[in-house]
């Protein structure tokens, strides 16, 4: 490592840049609001000579002569030109540029403005997703940043949610991005167990406090995060306070969920018929030539000897189970926050209460967070302060969606059969399957999180333009996992089963590094970013399960007589890494960016320790060349690419090594196999190339930027299929490579000004993601697959074919052009794609004097997704007695039928395993955010002493269009045999999976 | 100057020395997992291991692969599939239901787990067969024994549910199973095994067993593990399995004469314990944190139908119970449990299943608590073996096939034969003591009995390759898949 002998060079010309000479001094401000802006670049015009503003806005600065002109420049500011004119003091207000391309953006040790990004970094400012009634702030971003493809694994509360930026890049490893907040790279992965979906730390996150999101996602990018930042990386900025008269905002929520669809099952009468029909068969009667006694005899079976009460005797009964297994659901949620502070300090502080209930029954979520960030200016050089976030989320959770007793499954539960016992009003337990109401009265699953985030900073001027700046971040996420299931129910029979799981993560960062910024050239504009971090994370848990309790109301481990299982483990990791970066900009035109990270890590295999991730790229400011000076049309276009290499770490720890784990029979410990052995193990390495075009038309009132990208993984982290007479299922290594390749458009528009606004915001991203090599056999988790030359999680299984006329026989593709009724003999085909063709989102906002209307929808299509409950819930009554939905009505009864769906004949499994019958197209085009919203002018609140008042109405998930047959098409059912080899490749997957919710809200919001 | 000169070297060093400091907190061991570099370098590490490979025979308890074995699915698949309606499938699983229906497909996840959990469990016991020489030798022997007992077991189940059945007086030269005698310690090793023909699973079965059983001879006791008569226990199924009688004869009564068993005295109590009986040669040792599972898994789970116990799955049909002489201890139906009941209010062989969905229907009463033993083998089937070999081979070695199949009635409550015993007597006594044991298909193999409409040897009755086994290694699939 010559990470000193560099540093030193740069050290040392730096100080060549030194100058001297006769004085200017003054202070800066902005025009907004009257606050010192520290930082501002002052330049000598066509000189090298420059300074910068110190924290409370003051320069001084020797000039050459009384008639030189100061040329004053700061990010998201009008640059600004002052003659000298023999003055020694100076006072400058800046003006905001309320141009799109002047944005501030953050980079990840740092920031740079829009029009100088050379890589692609997709923004996303907290005021879009402020008041968006969803729990986690992934779903607020939804469709908001280009590229960007997030979906919510079902409509349970809290729970992961999947992120693919540009496309999933690796099989093995995880997919989703690297989550930074202020600097500190968080605990974001699934902290529960794999008995239930899982869940999704970042819902710990109050979005409130959110300054912006940034995505980023090409190479140049992310590159500075090397071996984590092949997914990309999220960085998330908190609030800040700004010196000025303190603000108090404080705002309220109040609404209500509901399903965003049901999907209907049969009635009691059509029960009746499709189930006397297939036990007919079942009996050997054919349906067609039954007599009425037969009927009867049939029904009688039902009854008595299969035990559905009330099938032959009770007509009166007609349970909508559907409806018994959602809720009308509250949502309520109070903010209150204040920001402000004098030239010295600043400070920010949040506080929001959130209380939603689940349109599931037996389902919510609340949560507490309150925050501080506090900045202080010791000196002009030194700045220090820090960042505390504490919250409290409390999880209501119920089943995993393959349980019996979650309420989805209710569905499952015959007509029939009534819900609560006449008599006792008890929920009854006498149904054909499980009642999951049983569960709802007499079990409860409630996780608890005590989330800290915490960071301190300090930043020190050793010469001007060059600061020192160090970091130390602390995640800690404390979980308690307490679940009971009583007497009453059916896991908990007969004494009561108590779970307890404590599980602690402590993640710990530091980051140390120089910055470096010229301020004394208008012509080379020169930035530096070098230093190094540091990373652990720690993680234990401790847990317990037993049975015994002396009274339901006595649920803690403490009173149970018997263990069921215990345990405790602990895992970790650390990444240690080096970070360089140099932005070069050259007549404000050519810019240029170098940037490359070393990572070390305990994750990788001791032969490949170090790893080395370089990105450059570039770009050109065509509309500063003076041949576009004069286009009128044209107000700003660059041209940008790049390429360069990031990495991803094995999700798992010790990866790399053979091992055998603790295992015991007959009361002797003993061990198991467990992996073998892979000493080559190191990170999976991403090649990115991205061209794009950044664009500005009518002074920037329509700007834009298209990109297109092409990924490239290779040395897949894959679980190579082995023989299962190995006995071994698989080995992890990397072997194969995988493609992403893309386009990226998003549009901005200001379509009106004036008195009347309208603004549009448009990004629409296609991926196409390729498994080139995984060096062997498919990789299978049924119905998904890794395939050679298919998309990751492609369906590949038999392919159905209707039903034969004659038998009423399910048919499959014998992939010969021909049919066949043989499950065995039809072969497996590529029968459909989880990943969508294209995803994307579009905005309208509309203002109008104190009223605003934003209209957002979101998209995404071309996916389809397999429906695994529908061997259950469309099976033609040839399954079990699950309540079938209405089109299993149209089932074959008799020869000459013409039909897709197969003959009722109970307990048979005719054209019920799995095949395309169950995928459907899962295309969606959802209005996902409505909002109305209205400003009291503030003529008429001042009399109240308000700073502001806004009323408002948002409904999320208003409507959606689809052509998806269950219940929502934007589900991922991950199922409790999920490994870290299988889970990427589980796409697509509905199982009793809840709908997404759509929630209708009412709120306010006061400044002070 | 001078002075910034000193901070920023002192801050350039601060980051160095950070870096340094870090780099020692790169090397990260793992607590829940021993790499194997470090598992074979000590006898009691060995021996930890051979724990190993019974707990992977035991079946699954909360982990992600399934595959139980002698936990459950060898006993569930081969009743169901060799059922010609004594026991239907009443759950939802249509996994089990395959079986029940005689259509199984080449994707069912149980005949792809338990193909799996099988070759984990050989796979286990060939690492211990390497390293014999790390175990001390005073223990050698009983180690060696006891891995090559499990592989003989483990490859004798494998090719009667995946290979054509055993026909004496043929050449059996069908395609058998892949055979594992190597362990696989790096990726190289984990290459294609072609399929050995029936004939030479067997050959290589009765080698183990055979050494096992004289390996295993100074560790006769009947403890928590195999011990020698175990083995010859298995080696008697074995050699019954080919029509080998008078060897299967002699094998159970090396076993009986051995004198440490004796029946219980009353068949039910021969279950539900949650230590070994006098009867158990070899019974898998669960308790309540080590079991097979009672969410999904596991033979208490389908089979019984208690207050929290079991969802009622594998349903006894009438026609079974009428197999039974009157006053046979073994008939016993309860039909007036209570809702709370469990187990221990069960005091006859079958009950009417209570408590929550599924109830109502016949349940047999042999695996009602899943923190209790599930007998592999027990005294009543060496009788049983005894008598039919001494039958069918027209000899009468230890006892007379009568005197034996009357040791068996008097112990269910019935009266001795008074007349010699026929063979579909003994047949008969075996179906019904041994029922819901696992030997349904296997049994009904050996005596060439159809299945319903299905002659023995019909493709239908074995199991497919798993799907993923043969896109995985391309090795040949059975017949009828």
């Amino acid at each position: 490592m010559n990470f000193y002998n560099f540093l030193s060079l740069i050290l040392l010309c730096l100080w060549s840049f030194m100058a001297q000479g006769q004085t200017v001094s003054g202070k800066v401000t902005s025009s907004e609001d009257g606050s010192a802006l520290p930082g501002v670049n002052i330049i000598e015009q066509g000189t090298t000579n420059g300074t910068v503003t110190n924290m409370d806005g003051d320069f001084r600065l020797n000039v050459s002569s009384d008639d030189a002109i100061l040329v004053f420049s700061f990010i998201g500011f009008l640059q600004k030109e002052v003659p000298v004119n023999g003055q020694s003091q100076i006072n400058i207000v800046l003006e905001p540029d309320t141009k799109q391309l002047s944005e501030v953006i953050v980079t990840g040790y740092g920031t740079q403005l829009k029009q100088d990004l050379t890589g692609n970094i997709a923004k996303v400012s907290g005021e879009e997703v402020q008041n968006v009634p969803v729990p986690s702030f992934e779903s607020a971003i939804q469709g908001r940043a280009p590229g960007v493809f997030i979906e919510a694994g079902n409509g349970k509360l809290g729970e992961a949610i999947k992120v693919r930026v540009r496309g999933s890049s690796s099989i093995s490893a995880s997919n989703q991005p690297l989550y930074v907040i202020d600097g500190i790279p968080i605990t974001s992965e699934d902290q529960g167990t794999n008995i239930n979906q899982p869940t999704n730390p970042l819902v710990d996150l109050n979005f409130n406090d959110v300054a912006s999101i940034e995505v980023l996602k090409d190479a140049s990018a992310a590159a500075i995060y090397g071996s984590r930042a092949a997914n990309g990386v999220i960085i998330i900025t908190t609030k800040r306070g700004e010196t000025g008269k303190t603000q108090i905002n404080a705002g309220y929520q109040y609404g209500f969920s509901k399903p965003t669809r049901k999907i209907g099952f049969l009635n009691a009468t059509e029960y009746r018929e499709l189930y006397t029909e297939a036990t007919l068969r079942f009996l050997g009667v054919d349906p067609v030539t039954a007599t009425p006694q037969d009927r009867i005899d049939a029904a009688d079976f039902l009854e008595n000897d299969v035990g559905i009460s009330g099938f032959l005797s009770d007509s009166v009964t007609n349970t909508n189970w559907e409806d018994l297994a959602f809720q009308d659901a509250p949502y309520n949620q109070f903010n209150i926050s204040a920001q402000g502070g004098d030239e010295k300090t600043q400070f920010y502080t949040g506080l929001t209460w959130l209380d939603q209930t689940g349109i599931l029954i037996g389902n919510e979520l609340s949560k507490i967070s309150g925050r501080i960030n506090l900045d202080h200016h010791a000196t002009e050089k030194l700045q220090f302060g820090g960042g505390l976030n504490v919250v409290r989320t409390v999880n209501d959770r119920v089943n995993n969606d393959n349980a019996f007793a979650t309420p989805m499954q209710l569905v499952a539960l015959s007509p029939i059969d009534p819900a609560y016992d006449a008599e006792t009003g008890e929920p009854n337990p006498n149904t054909i399957y499980y009642n999951g109401l049983i569960e709802r009265k007499h079990a409860f699953f409630t996780t608890t999180v005590w989330r800290t985030f915490g960071n301190l900073y300090g930043a020190y001027e050793v010469l001007p333009g060059l600061t020192f700046r160090s970091e130390f971040g602390l995640d800690v996420l404390n979980q308690n996992e307490e679940q009971y299931q009583g007497r009453e129910t059916q896991d908990g029979a007969p004494l009561g089963v108590g779970f307890s799981r404590v599980n602690q993560v402590i993640n710990y960062n530091t980051n140390n590094y120089f910055n470096y910024q010229n301020m004394n050239s208008d012509v080379h504009s020169i930035g530096i970013d070098v230093g190094m971090s540091f990373q652990s994370s720690q993680n234990n848990i401790t847990s317990v399960q037993a049975k015994g309790f002396p009274d339901d109301r006595l649920n803690t481990i403490v009173s149970a007589t018997e263990t069921v299982a215990f345990g405790s483990s602990e895992e970790a990791f650390t990444f240690l890494s080096y970070f360089l970066r140099a932005n070069y900009k050259f007549q404000n035109k050519y810019l240029l960016t170098l940037s490359s990270r070393v990572d070390a890590s305990s994750k990788f295999g001791e032969n490949n320790r170090y790893g080395f991730f370089p990105a450059v790229s570039a770009g050109w400011i065509l509309s500063e060349e003076s041949f576009l000076q004069n286009a009128s049309l044209l107000s700003f276009l660059k041209l940008r690419a790049s390429y360069g290499i990031t990495g991803n770490a094995p999700a798992s720890n010790f990866s790399s090594l053979g091992l055998f784990e603790g295992v015991n029979y007959a009361g002797t410990s003993g061990l198991g196999t467990f992996a073998l052995p892979s000493p080559d193990l190191k990170w999976e390495t991403t090649a990115q190339t991205d061209v794009g075009i950044d664009f500005g038309f009518f002074d920037d009132r329509l700007t834009g930027e298209v990109d297109y990208y092409y990924k490239h993984t290779t040395d897949l982290l894959l679980s190579k299929t082995l023989p299962l007479t190995s006995g071994y299922t698989s080995i992890f290594k990397n072997i194969g490579s995988m493609e992403n390749k893309g386009i990226e458009v998003a549009l901005n528009s200001q379509n009106l000004v004036g008195e009347f606004t309208w603004s549009s915001s448009f990004n629409i991203a296609f991926n196409r993601n390729k498994v080139l090599d995984i060096e062997g056999s498919d990789i299978i988790a049924e119905p998904n697959r890794v395939r050679e030359g298919e998309p990751l999680g492609v369906f590949v299984t038999r392919k159905y074919a209707g039903v034969d006329p004659q038998t009423g026989d399910a048919l499959y593709d014998d992939g010969e052009g021909g049919t066949t009724s043989d499950y065995n003999a039809a072969p497996n085909l590529v029968i459909g794609n989880p990943n969508p063709d294209f995803v994307g989102g579009f905005t309208n906002d509309f203002m109008y004097q104190g009223f605003d209307l934003s209209v957002f929808f979101q998209f995404v299509y071309g996916n389809q997704v397999y429906n695994d409950g529908g061997r259950f819930q469309s099976n033609n009554a040839s399954g079990f007695f699950d309540n079938q939905t209405k089109d299993q009505m149209r089932r074959w009864q008799k020869p000459g039928d013409i039909t897709d769906v197969p003959r009722a004949d109970l307990l048979s499994d005719v054209g019920t395993q799995t095949s395309s019958r169950y995928m459907s197209d899962a295309s969606y085009l959802r209005l996902k955010t409505v909002t109305l919203g209205y400003n009291f002018a503030s003529g008429l609140i001042e009399n109240v002493n308000l700073r502001s008042l806004r009323l408002f109405v948002t409904v999320q998930n208003l409507l959606t269009f689809t052509d998806y047959k269950g219940w929502d098409p934007e589900v991922n059912y991950l199922g409790t045999g999920r490994t870290q080899t299988n889970v990427n490749l589980i796409q697509g997957i509905d199982f009793y999976t809840a709908p997404q919710a759509r929630t209708f809200t009412f709120g306010v919001n006061v400044g002070l | 100057m001078k002075r910034k000169q000193y901070i920023s070297v002192g801050m350039i060093l601060t980051a160095l020395l950070l870096g340094v400091a870090c780099q020692n907190e790169l090397e990260i061991t793992p607590r829940q997992a021993l790499p194997t570099d470090d598992v074979f370098t000590s006898s009691d590490n060995v021996v930890a291991v051979l724990i190993g490979a019974y707990s992977d025979i035991k079946g699954t308890f909360g982990t992600n692969e399934g595959g139980e074995l002698y936990g459950g699915d060898f006993n569930i698949m081969s009743e169901l599939l060799g059922s010609s309606g004594d026991v239907r499938w009443g759950g939802s699983f249509s996994t089990y239901r395959e079986f029940d229906n005689k259509a199984i497909t080449t994707t069912n996840i149980l005949v792809r787990d338990n193909w799996f959990r099988s070759y984990e469990a050989l796979n286990t016991v060939n690492l211990i067969l390497m390293h014999l020489d790390v175990v001390d030798e005073a223990f050698r022997p009983q180690v060696e024994g006891e891995a090559l007992a499990i592989r003989g077991l483990v490859h004798f189940d494998l090719v009667r549910f995946w290979a054509q059945p055993w026909v004496a007086g043929t050449d059996n030269n069908k395609p058998g199973i892949p055979l594992k005698l190597t362990p696989t310690v790096t990726e190289e090793d984990a290459e294609v095994i072609q399929r050995a023909t029936v004939a030479e699973v067997y050959a290589q079965v009765i080698e183990d067993l055979t050494q096992a059983r004289d390996l295993l001879v100074p560790y006769d006791q009947n403890g928590t593990r195999i011990s020698s008569y175990t083995v010859s226990a298995i080696l008697s199924r074995v050699y019954l399995q080919q029509s080998e009688f008078a060897k299967a004869a002699m094998e159970a009564d090396r076993v009986i004469a051995s004198g440490l068993y004796s029946l219980v005295d009353e068949p039910l109590k021969a279950f539900n314990n949650q230590s070994n009986t006098t009867e158990d040669i070899f019974a898998l040792q669960l308790n309540s944190n080590s079991n097979v599972g009672d969410g999904n898994t596991g033979l208490t789970t389908f089979y019984a139908r208690l207050n929290g116990v079991g969802r009622g799955d594998m349903q006894v049909q009438p026609q079974h119970l009428a197999k039974y002489e009157a006053g046979d201890l073994r008939k016993g139906l309860d039909t007036t449990l209570a809702q709370t009941a469990t187990i221990v209010n069960v005091d006859s062989m079958f009950y009417i299943g209570v408590g929550g969905q599924n109830a109502g229907s016949i349940q047999v009463a042999k695996y009602g608590n899943v923190s209790t033993n599930i007998p592999v083998v027990r005294l009543a089937e060496m009788y049983l073996t005894r008598a039919e070999g001494n039958f069918e081979a027209g000899v009468a070695i230890g006892a007379t096939p009568t005197e034996d199949i009357n040791v068996i009635r008097q112990r269910a409550g019935l009266l001795p034969l008074a007349t010699p015993v026929t063979r579909e007597q003994i047949r008969q006594e075996r179906s019904l003591e041994l029922a819901f044991e696992g030997f349904a298909l296997h049994d009904i193999k050996r005596w060439q009995l159809p299945v319903g409409d299905l002659p023995y040897d019909a493709p239908v009755l074995v199991l497919p390759v798993p799907e993923a086994e043969i896109e995985a290694s391309g090795i040949e699939q059975n017949p009828g898949y």
